[in-house]
């Protein structure tokens, strides 16, 4: 009883737009730093604007760090990334892969579109959940920019101990070096319900 | 008022299906992995509850669900029902109905129209984009527990279709 008044207290006061936090990797319910606790929202905003030319290689873009137990048993991963390119028929893959290592391109590849073409902007967003186990996760439909819909690719599974602190790396890879993708925009949400 | 609101936040947390609150997010989540064969009675994966006036009059619930279904020419479906009551009951709000793919990814937006007992779903299992229908109109009151209930129907009982996890937000602006 005493916490609802006070809660009532904090929430009096002038009307005005709900804006909770100071920018930067935050959650709210469980507190941010090191380890995420139950019930709460972690998230994550860039603009790196960072652009891939003159390798076809697959080369890192940006990584973003997640602190342990970001997702909880139950969790949703949902990341949203924003990107330009050269407009031509040559392909371009977005990627983000997720693991242990910072900046890796071999971590598990949770959220790609294969051989981007002919377009000039694309945005992305991936869905990706704990299956009853901080170590056992399951991604839907890697690999095409249709995230909501029906699919004829099995769900992708991954082993990614949530309860270390993790690594997000965003990628990119192109067919023709002389082409440039540009990673303009990121948010990453982190559910632990 | 930052800080006033982070604490005020926190607090939340610890006030689990307590009355509304201006200014909440509260999250559910559940990995079932349940599925169903064998029958072409309608079963219940799951029933989530929206809790009594989490929402407020201009609250949006938003329901993530990921499923699977053989891939077979037989129609496959996935129900989202929603009301008062949990299990395979309630007035249908959205299906999923597959044949030839395996997997199903979509969100279901349930908002209340400036009051808590007037609302509507978006209903269309393509939840970005343009659509001929339009919102399916309810009148749930949110004062009380709401249900999504999730199920899935077969037409041949050698089909399989399932849930595999769900998550809902609540956002109580």
């Amino acid at each position: 009883m005493k916490r609802a008044l006070l809660l009532l207290a904090l929430l009096a006061g002038p009307a005005q737009a709900q804006v909770i936090g100071g920018g930067g990797p935050l959650a709210i319910g469980g507190g941010g730093g090191a380890s995420i606790a139950a019930g709460s929202y972690w998230f994550y905003e860039a603009y790196p604007n960072v652009s891939l030319t003159g390798t076809q290689s697959e080369a890192v873009m940006f990584d973003v760090a997640m602190p342990a137990n970001v997702l909880g048993p139950v969790g949703m991963l949902r990341i949203t990334t924003q990107w330009t390119m050269t407009n031509n028929a040559n392909a371009k893959t977005p990627r983000v892969r997720w693991g242990l290592t910072a900046n890796s391109v071999v971590g598990n590849s949770i959220a790609a579109i294969s051989g981007v073409a002919s377009v000039s902007v694309q945005q992305m967003q991936s869905i990706t959940r704990n299956t009853n186990a901080t170590g056992s996760q399951t991604t839907f439909n890697v690999g095409s920019a249709n995230l909501y819909g029906t699919s004829t690719f099995a769900i992708s599974a991954e082993t990614v101990d949530t309860t270390q602190a993790t690594h997000l790396t965003v990628t990119g890879l192109l067919a023709v070096s002389t082409d440039t993708l540009t990673l303009t925009g990121i948010t990453v949400e982190a559910l632990h319900p | 008022m930052t800080q006033r609101l982070l604490l005020a936040l926190a607090l939340l947390v610890g006030l689990a299906g307590a009355a509304h609150a201006q200014g909440t997010y509260r999250i559910y989540g559940d990995y079932p992995n349940a599925s169903l064969t064998g029958t072409l009675t309608e079963t219940n994966f799951a029933s989530v509850p929206i809790p009594a006036n989490s929402m407020g009059p201009n609250g949006l619930a938003r329901l993530t669900l990921t499923t699977n279904n053989s891939n077979s020419a037989n129609t496959k479906t996935i129900i989202i029902r929603m009301g008062l009551t949990p299990g395979a009951i309630g007035n249908p709000q959205m299906n999923i109905s597959t044949t030839t793919t395996v997997t199903a990814q979509t969100i279901l937006f349930f908002r209340n129209h400036n009051a808590t007992g007037s609302n509507g779903v978006w209903g269309n299992f393509t939840p970005y984009g343009v659509a001929a229908g339009a919102e399916n109109p309810t009148s749930l009151d949110t004062t009380q527990t709401i249900y999504f209930n999730i199920d899935g129907v077969l037409t041949n009982t050698g089909d399989t279709v399932g849930l595999y996890g769900w998550t809902l937000e609540i956002i109580t602006p």
